[in-house]
């Protein structure tokens, strides 16, 4: 995957918003010109989807880093640089800050909506564990985001949010156009935020952002851009009040835990039968894996999943209990680690004689809505390597086979729905997706870990969930997550697709090949467009669309309207009207042959496909369509509200 | 009675104290929350002796309100209501009913088994409502209050959360989405 930039973004740099859209109207006007004109030379021919010459040349152009004198903008893209900011994802405005990080050779991506954008930004960090930002102009641009700030809030996603805001002279006056005060806006979805006012801090409240982004738990960080600031001159770093090199402004060291705990934790696993590690959001981040597996395999103690991406714990493994609902209940003492958002008693499996321990950087956390025993404030990683050396070795043999014997109840469960599924042959029942999906990315000819899924959709998602597995970090990412957001998909997609064709962090081992994003009919409406932002980009992805007609909660009675779509619709057209593939399936037969050109398709050609899969908004009534809409257990594969 | 007050409750093995105390304990580990003793005066319309019978309160899973009675004519553990609107005959009590009898089925692990020489369990009807009784047999209170919570918990978020949401959010007002 080449490195992406904006075209000639020296060029546009200073350039005014009115000057920019000029140049645009401009350019479309000739191109409507010359489509006048290639209409009249042949009337019955249409033009085709092309890119423009500007495009791959300007992907292809070098980085063009800045050094003294450099603009506001500039010095706060060379802190990214120096920080090793993965990836932006933005529309244009806020044009200083974008096209300076661009030139510095951060790669780039330019989509449709800031909001999907934004969400494209959560998908690539929540795979990779990496640092993107997504950008918008002040005004529209940044509201249109807020969304999916609000949702990356919620995954505890370290998203660097920018926007450009009005001049601080100009406060309070109204005027030109897209006048908003925006760091109010966000509070209560970000961990740290400010309006940069004064030029010469630009350095420190980059490092200041960095600082909130790389520690402790992580939330999105936001930050304004006034003219005042992005376009200051500096003619060296004299002029910047704060100018240190990273190690001077924050630090790399984690919180240990205290030994003490870690060996009344050591008993406390000695003592119980059925132990089992919460393997969450923080396990992913600290890159706490291999720790957690050391422990696990060393005191036979069970693993489950939850939080916004899996495969920290490999579900192919004799200790894995995500795919394994049925164990939960039987857990005598439950260790949560880096489980961010908590949920509430009732909300996890776990029985009311379960004992619980939490591990977690952030002690004003420990404690909120489930009782504990113990207690540990500490780096996952450090904590479950102290907890390696500390636990001592067992084997629980019974413990091992009912989580082996619950593993296949809940296989023999989906293969039942499944059966059910075929047999309805005029739509196709999401247990058809579901299972037909799972056979093909871990039972055909594709290595089981190679590809990353975004298991995205409402009701669609209570069947996929159940078949999808993970088998090494960074695999699936989690949809919305707890914020519950119906429509980020496709710009997750994108996202965690730009994150694999780079291969980022945890996506490394897999780089290039493509990826599977699910979302619904209702979900397909908010972020549909960026199929045109992938084939752009030639991002192999295969959307599959679950199109019942309907959102995802029904109405009823007079009210019934106002939940219902029109039948039928063509998604697969749009995405062809956008650049890429279509693929229609609307009996059970047709979706696997589709699957797996698609995914051919998007491996060699780097073409990506809508699978609109027609099914009907009566699969989920359960009298009509056995077995109807699915609930879930948490945590584990199903798990998605913590 | 308060969670303070119950634990001052002299230990022994008259059943109550024992069922007392073991509730107790769970509201000491923040599973219940919100939990207290009914008074005898208000207790619900009974004609057993208040010496017999003790009443519990108590917020538990989704924070919903729970109600446990313990008659100690009868040896039962009692949580009347449990399931408000169960119509006779539908699918939903079938099935609630096959869950129920399977909770002492061999086919569960020793720990996740009702022992039937120990407890053993009534599902009863009244008006619209069901309740679930579990019988102690001997003095294993301790045993009985310990399986039939794992019980209630198991029936609310294994069965009737994962196949019958709908009815947990009309019910009970699970929230699920506003």
């Amino acid at each position: 995957m080449a490195k992406a930039s904006m075209a000639k973004a020296g060029e546009r740099r200073g350039q005014s918003r009115r000057n920019f859209l000029k140049g645009s109207i401009l350019s479309a006007t000739g191109a409507l010109g010359a489509a006048k004109m290639a209409a009249a030379v042949a009337s019955s021919t249409e033009a085709p989807i092309r890119l423009p010459e500007a495009f791959p040349a300007a992907l292809n152009a070098p980085p063009k880093p800045a050094e003294f004198p450099m603009r506001g903008s500039q010095v706060f893209a060379k802190v990214c640089k120096n920080e090793g900011l993965s990836a932006l994802f933005c529309c244009p405005g806020n044009y200083d800050v974008i096209n300076s990080i661009c030139d510095e050779g951060i790669p780039c991506f330019g989509g449709r909506t800031e909001g999907a954008m934004c969400a494209a930004a959560d998908g690539f960090i929540r795979v990779s564990g990496e640092i993107a930002a997504c950008s918008g102009t002040e005004g529209p641009g940044f509201t249109n985001m807020i969304m999916n700030i609000a949702a990356a809030n919620a995954a505890r996603t370290p998203l660097l949010v920018l926007a450009s805001n009005k001049r601080v002279s100009e406060d309070d006056s109204e005027m030109g156009i897209q006048t908003a005060y925006q760091q109010p806006t966000t509070e209560g979805m970000r961990k740290y935020g400010k309006r940069l006012i004064d030029p010469n801090r630009v350095y420190e409240y980059a490092a200041y952002a960095f600082r909130q982004l790389r520690t402790g738990v992580p939330r999105p960080v936001h930050l304004d851009f006034p003219a005042e600031v992005y376009g200051a001159k500096f003619k060296d770093s004299s002029e910047l009040r704060y100018y240190y090199e990273k190690s001077r402004y924050r630090t790399e060291a984690r919180p240990y835990p205290d030994p003490k705990r870690i060996r009344e934790l050591a008993a406390m696993i000695d003592k119980a039968q059925r132990p089992i590690i919460v393997a969450s959001t923080g396990v992913f981040y600290s890159q706490a894996w291999d720790a957690v597996k050391l422990v696990a395999e060393k005191a036979d103690v069970a693993v489950v999943e939850s939080g916004v991406a899996r495969g920290q714990f490999s579900d192919a493994h004799r200790l894995s209990a995500s795919p394994a609902p049925g164990a939960l209940l039987s857990a005598d003492l439950v260790i949560f680690v880096g489980q961010y958002s908590m949920p509430n008693v009732g909300e996890y499996h776990f029985g009311p004689d379960a004992r619980y321990v939490r591990i977690d950087p952030d002690a004003s956390d420990i404690g909120r809505n489930m009782p504990i025993e113990l207690g540990i404030v500490s780096c996952e990683k450090a904590a479950m390597e102290a907890l390696h050396e500390a636990v001592g070795s067992k084997r629980r043999d019974a413990w091992a086979d009912e989580l082996a014997a619950e593993r296949k109840k809940f296989e023999d469960e989906n293969a039942e729905y499944y059966k059910t599924g075929l047999g309805y042959k005029d739509a196709v029942h999401p247990a058809v997706i579901a299972q037909q999906l799972s056979d093909f990315l871990y039972r055909g000819d594709i290595a089981k870990e190679q590809t990353t899924v975004v298991a995205g959709g409402y009701g669609i998602a209570r069947y996929t969930r159940r078949y999808l597995r993970a088998y090494r970090p960074g695999q699936i990412c989690n949809g919305a997550y707890q914020y519950g957001a119906i429509g980020p998909d496709c710009g997750y997609a994108f996202g965690v697709s730009a994150a694999v064709q780079l291969g980022a962090g945890a996506q490394a081992a897999y780089r290039g090949t493509p990826i599977i994003g699910i979302t619904g009919d209702a979900g397909f409406a908010y972020s549909g467009m960026e199929l045109e932002t992938m084939s752009k980009y030639k991002m192999p992805v295969v959307m599959i669309v679950y199109n019942n007609n309907a959102w995802g909660i029904q109405g009823s009675g007079r009210a019934a309207h106002m939940y219902l779509f029109q039948e039928n619709l063509r998604y697969d057209k749009i995405a062809e009207a956008l650049g890429a593939r279509g693929e229609y399936v609307t009996r059970p037969e047709e979706f696997l042959p589709a699957l797996k050109r698609s995914y051919q398709i998007a491996a060699k050609e780097r073409v990506s496909t809508v699978i609109n899969c027609q099914a009907k908004r009566e699969f989920w009534q359960r009298a009509q369509y056995p077995p109807g809409f699915l609930g879930k257990v948490e945590p584990g594969c199903m798990a998605y509200d913590h | 009675m308060t969670t303070k007050q119950l634990r001052r409750t002299p230990a022994g093995n008259d059943p109550l104290a024992v069922i007392s105390r073991q509730l107790a304990s769970y509201a000491e580990r923040g599973v219940f929350r919100s939990f207290s003793r009914i008074p005898a005066a208000k207790q619900a319309g009974t004609q057993t002796g208040a010496a017999d019978r003790a009443e519990f309160r108590f917020s538990w899973l989704w924070n919903l309100p729970f109600h446990l009675a313990f008659d100690r004519r009868k040896n039962a553990i009692t949580f009347p209501q449990l399931f408000p609107n169960i119509n006779a005959g539908s699918e939903l009590e079938a099935e609630l009913k096959a869950f129920i009898r399977k909770l002492s089925s061999r086919d569960r692990p020793e720990h996740r088994r009702l022992d039937p020489q120990r407890i053993t369990v009534r599902y009863s009807k009244r008006g619209n409502s069901g309740s679930l009784a579990f019988l102690v047999a001997g003095n294993h209170y301790e045993y009985a209050v310990k399986k039939a919570l794992n019980s209630v918990h198991e029936i609310f978020v294994g069965f009737l959360n994962l196949r019958h949401g709908e009815y947990m959010r009309e019910n009970l007002r699970v929230p699920e989405e506003t």
